[in-house]
């Protein structure tokens, strides 16, 4: 069954009524349609794939500039980000259920120190990097009411093990885009310019149900 | 059946295929075609999802504070909806910046011990349109620590608010850093805190969000 099809020509039924039988044909069709929306059994022996991992990435990213530290550089507050995107073009209809993320600070040298990898006190490092997304260039889903702002991952996504749980549809060729922001000179007032800042490797993948059938 | 319309495929099948059939008695049945076809319910694949959560309608209402001042001063932020919406759960992170790597290091083992992601540095309540508070104390309104109140994306603290739009949260915070270290290190600053409410929107939304 395909609901949206279905509804859209039972409309344009009621709306034109010299023209109902055809319109009633066409919602014939769409409830009829096995494959809109899954319904069509799995056939025995057919395993269907459906689950997905849309995977953003930002590797070896350095942290930007806050407001007020030593170098009198003023970027903007925290909860924005200079930086571009990263996208992803849906690759069919899916429907998104999950987000989750994970980040490493990146330890160079010989004999490094390797506290500077425990410096998060969320799992999976997601308190090193803030994020946000949106879809089609149209907004940010992450808003006081009035401004859009992004927020620490570990606020917004969930963990490898239990992703945190979203309700998305989106369709073939809609493109998500996320932003990353390196928050560790947030943590570590001295880890600023190239010879201390903390560069990580970030992820945020969202799990997501291709729609369409097998 | 629901209000007198059919609830399964089968029924609303014939109804159509009456429409197509030509028959002129049918053509007053467009209309119910209609709310029938909105009443099915969900197929397996819409069952995913409800039928009004569409497009990126998952939302998060947020608050930041940036370097809050040493308790008792507090500070209070609004949060407006844009829309009505059922406020599902809420989650806070606290960004404790420190002077070098091994002080953070040494504070963020102690936020994974008594509250990930620095829930237990600072103190938070919160209203409603200004007029009603949420966390009391024995008699009266009061702060709770944040650890208890609001949890972590993985786990967050579950909530069950239906608002309307422009319905505004405040938000007020605390900073706890004089209660935890009361010879109060001044290289711990609090640098950003976050507060996160995870909302579904009530009102299907017809160009994206």
């Amino acid at each position: 069954m395909d609901r949206k099809v279905a509804l859209e020509a039972a409309r344009a039924a009621h709306a034109n009524p010299a023209h109902a039988q055809q319109w009633a044909e066409v919602v014939l069709r769409a409830l009829r349609d096995p494959s809109a929306g899954m319904t069509k059994a799995v056939p025995p022996g057919y395993l269907y794939a459906g689950s997905h991992n849309l995977i953003a990435r930002r590797d070896n990213f350095g942290p930007e500039a806050l407001p007020e530290n030593a170098q009198g550089a003023l970027v903007g507050p925290i909860g924005w980000t200079s930086s571009q995107p990263v996208t992803i073009k849906v690759p069919f209809d899916v429907a998104i259920e999950a987000v989750s993320a994970w980040a490493i600070p990146i330890i160079e040298g010989s004999s490094p120190d390797l506290s500077t990898q425990l410096i998060s006190s969320a799992r999976d490092g997601r308190d090193l990097f803030s994020v946000a997304w949106g879809i089609n260039g149209q907004s940010v889903n992450f808003t006081t009411g009035d401004t859009p702002l992004m927020i620490p991952a570990c606020s917004a996504c969930g963990t490898r093990q239990v992703p945190k749980d979203m309700y998305w549809e989106l369709q073939r060729n809609d493109v998500i885009q996320v932003w990353f922001r390196n928050i560790t000179n947030a943590l570590v007032a001295s880890a600023f310019g190239e010879e201390n800042e903390i560069r990580l490797n970030a992820v945020v993948c969202f799990r997501a149900i291709n729609k369409d059938g097998p | 059946m629901s209000g007198g319309l059919p609830t399964d495929v089968a029924t609303v099948i014939a109804m159509a295929e009456t429409i197509r059939s030509g028959d002129v008695s049918a053509m007053g049945l467009t209309g119910e075609l209609v709310r029938a076809i909105e009443r099915l319910p969900p197929t397996l694949g819409e069952g995913i999802t409800r039928p009004v959560q569409q497009r990126g309608t998952s939302r998060y209402y947020t608050q930041d504070f940036e370097n809050v001042a040493p308790s008792p001063a507090t500070e209070t932020k609004n949060i407006v909806l844009e829309e009505a919406g059922w406020i599902r759960a809420i989650v806070s992170t606290c960004i404790i910046q420190a002077v070098n790597v091994q002080t953070a290091a040494a504070v963020a083992a102690v936020a994974r011990e008594y509250g990930l992601q620095g829930r237990a540095f600072f103190d938070l309540k919160f209203r409603l349109n200004e007029r009603q508070g949420f966390v009391y104390g024995p008699r009266v309104e009061t702060f709770g620590e944040a650890v208890i109140i609001t949890g972590t994306a993985e786990f967050p603290s579950p909530m069950d608010w239906t608002l309307q739009k422009e319905d505004g949260i405040q938000l007020t915070i605390r900073n706890r850093l004089s209660a935890i270290y009361p010879e109060a290190d001044p290289a711990l600053t609090m640098r950003w805190v976050t507060v996160t409410f995870f909302v579904e929107p009530l009102e299907k939304q017809p160009y994206g969000f």
